[in-house]
């Protein structure tokens, strides 16, 4: 106990650590040391795939198969050529951003709606409708897929955007349902009972009070159904064929019956990746929230 | 402001929580709905804010039919019991919030709110969210939420419950204070008796829906409607014994020293309003029994004592019969006997059946 205080001499500024043994200290240091190299091993663990896919679409064919994996390469922008100019990517990625977009505002919108009544009016038999909601995305899409490949032919509908929008609706709907009855039920009756005595119509407690307070919950769920639909791959091509084909079936074309195209298929990877890199990071502020919602309780 | 409901009844599918209660509150009136929990009130209270709608009756602003209003028509303002605060809002925008809503000014806004703010000692806190503050603090949020707009009734729906038994006791006050002040008519509940005497005008007793009795606090106390009303009110509560009342002649009830305290001419009063009693409760507040130190073998026993610093509660039994009496401070101790002795006004005599209390208008 070298360090020990001594009666009287500890100015209130000097620091805890700083008086403490110096064993102590050692031991803070080596925890803080551990802490940050467990973060940078994870970091590198689920980053350097996503750096070598990059790295990757940047790579001529000659780099990207070469052993041992050169480091230093010239880059090219041929795999983006080939994956926009023959592949037809900037259309189906169009469609992409189409189709999801407007079956993730779907899902948002009527999926709130239905939570909001589940979670706060007396229906007879709530629960079953509930778990009803829930069978939907139970079912397996393999199941589906063929009668939704003769209804979409009958309505005519096969290789357009309305066949995904609303499969990709219907996918998203049980688990907007489900994850935001959960956060309506957190935010007190109260507070919504509150605002109608203090001056609000029902429509200005909704904008006012309840979607303020939703929206941690809604960015989580955007992200989790946006990408769900972003990633669909089984009903995309087995419904469309041309006009309304979607980024993963491009992506997979890359996957050719010579081999694979690692730079064409890398290439594709990074732009499927780009929208949920972006969607992510604009919602990160309230995923963590969305995590801690319990805080936010009045 | 007058409030006045009439016949409100309320039904959740088959239960019926509310029984056809009408009352009458005056302009710039304290009036407490006091109650066990589940007995109505708050229900009650929830249709004059026009958060429940009524199954049956009729609810009146002075004279304007508001039965059917939405909560923002009717010019309230309510505190929750638990606050019922923004909570994505800072405190001094929940304050703000239904100036903001009613479309008074930024500035204006800002002004009032620090102005009740300042009145209710929470300017330190204008910044900080609703999760960031304590509990007696949110409760001063909620209160200046209330008193920024200049509501025309209050409601208070157990705003006191979820506090500790001190702050509770000074926001008792403060609220007092505040509501007499701003002088505006006042509807608070409560389950909480001593609360209730304390803060009402008048106190509505309810019990199973239903409204048991209207009247001013000691009223209440002093001569309660009902047997419920009289085991409801008071603490320690009233002690209660089973009797039976034949005639004037025979008056049964043990402990015996109740009956002998009964003179004929009195029982043949209560016989006269209520010819056809029989089985009755008989009961006599703890502080209305005086003991004197006795040595006979028939009177009464102490079988506890607690000192409380300004009363002491006395734990007695004489004739078999518990009951507590409250005394200043004694040098009685346990196993000492004492003489009970009681003035027979103080004795009151509810029909066991109904509960109705007989001797309540005895003495008016």
């Amino acid at each position: 106990m070298t360090g020990r205080l001594r009666p009287g001499t500890t100015p209130p500024a000097r620091s805890f650590a700083a008086s403490a043994p110096r064993g102590y200290r050692l031991r803070q240091w080596l925890k803080i040391l551990a802490v940050y190299s467990a973060i940078v091993a994870a970091l590198a663990f689920f980053l350097f795939p996503y750096f070598w896919m990059v790295a990757s679409s940047f790579k001529s064919p000659g780099d990207v198969t070469a052993y041992p994996p050169v480091w230093l390469f010239a880059p090219t922008l041929e795999n983006f050529r080939e994956l926009i100019g023959d592949m037809g990517a900037l259309s189906a990625l169009r469609n992409s951003l189409i189709v999801v977009g407007v079956s993730t505002c779907l899902a948002l919108i009527f999926g709130s709606m239905a939570a909001y009544a589940l979670a706060r009016f007396k229906i007879k038999g709530k629960e079953a409708i509930a778990l009803e909601i829930l069978m939907v995305r139970m079912l397996p899409p393999i199941v589906s897929v063929i009668p939704l490949f003769l209804l979409a032919r009958q309505f005519g509908l096969f290789d357009t955007y309305w066949i995904l929008i609303a499969i990709y609706t219907l996918m998203g709907l049980p688990f907007v349902v489900w994850v935001m009855r959960v956060f309506i039920q957190e935010i007190p009756r109260s507070v919504e009972e509150a605002a109608r005595v203090d001056g609000c119509t029902r429509l200005q407690v909704l904008f006012r009070i309840s979607l303020p307070l939703m929206l941690p919950g809604l960015a989580a769920t955007v992200v989790i159904i946006f990408m769900f639909a972003w990633n669909e791959y089984l009903f995309a091509t087995m419904l469309t064929s041309s006009a309304a084909k979607t980024l993963p079936v491009v992506a997979a074309n890359t996957v050719k019956p010579r081999g694979i195209a690692w730079g064409v298929a890398s290439a594709a990877g990074v732009l499927m990746s780009v929208p949920v890199v972006v969607l992510a990071l604009m919602a990160q502020r309230y995923l963590v929230r969305g995590l801690t919602f319990g805080v936010v309780k009045g | 402001m007058r409030v006045r409901i009439e016949g409100l009844w309320k039904q959740f599918g088959g239960h019926t929580a509310v029984r056809d209660v009408s009352a009458s509150i005056e302009d710039g009136e304290f009036f407490v709905l006091l109650g066990p929990s589940g007995c109505g009130k708050t229900t009650t209270l929830r249709m004059i804010a026009g958060l429940e709608t009524p199954s049956a009756g009729r609810v009146f602003f002075d004279d304007e039919d508001v039965t059917f209003y939405e909560p923002r028509r009717r010019d309230i303002a309510m505190v929750f019991q638990d606050y019922g605060l923004y909570p994505h809002l800072s405190v001094v925008d929940n304050i703000m919030f239904p100036l903001r809503v009613a479309g008074v000014a930024k500035a204006e806004s800002r002004r009032r709110a620090c102005e009740v703010a300042e009145r209710l000692e929470i300017l330190p806190l204008l910044k900080r969210k609703p999760p960031q503050i304590s509990g007696g603090e949110k409760q001063r949020v909620a209160l200046a939420r209330a008193l920024v707009r200049n509501p025309k009734v209050f409601l208070m729906d157990e705003p006191l419950s979820n506090l500790d038994a001190k702050l509770r006791v000074s926001m008792r006050a403060e609220i007092k204070r505040l509501v007499s002040d701003a002088g505006i008519t006042t509807i608070y509940v409560t389950h909480d008796q001593i609360e209730a005497m304390a803060l009402a005008t008048r106190i509505a007793v309810m019990n199973q829906g239903e409204m048991v009795q209207i009247g001013n606090p000691l009223e209440v106390y002093d001569r309660p409607a009902t047997s419920f009303v009289a085991g409801f009110i008071g603490s320690p509560p009233m002690n209660m014994f089973d009797g039976r009342l034949n005639d004037a002649e025979n008056f049964e009830v043990s402990p015996r020293f109740l009956g002998e305290a009964m003179s004929p001419a009195r029982l043949r009063r209560i016989r006269d309003r209520a010819p056809s009693i029989g089985d009755v409760v008989v009961g006599i507040r703890p502080e209305h029994l005086k003991l004197s130190p006795s040595d006979q073998a028939t009177s009464a026993i102490v079988e506890l004592v607690e000192p409380l610093g300004q009363d002491t509660y006395v734990y007695l039994r004489a004739d078999d019969m518990p009951f507590i009496a409250v005394t200043d401070r004694t040098t009685l101790q346990v196993g000492d006997r004492v003489e009970v002795s009681v003035d027979e006004e103080n004795i009151q005599i509810m029909v066991r059946e109904t509960g109705r209390n007989v001797t309540a208008s005895l003495d008016v």
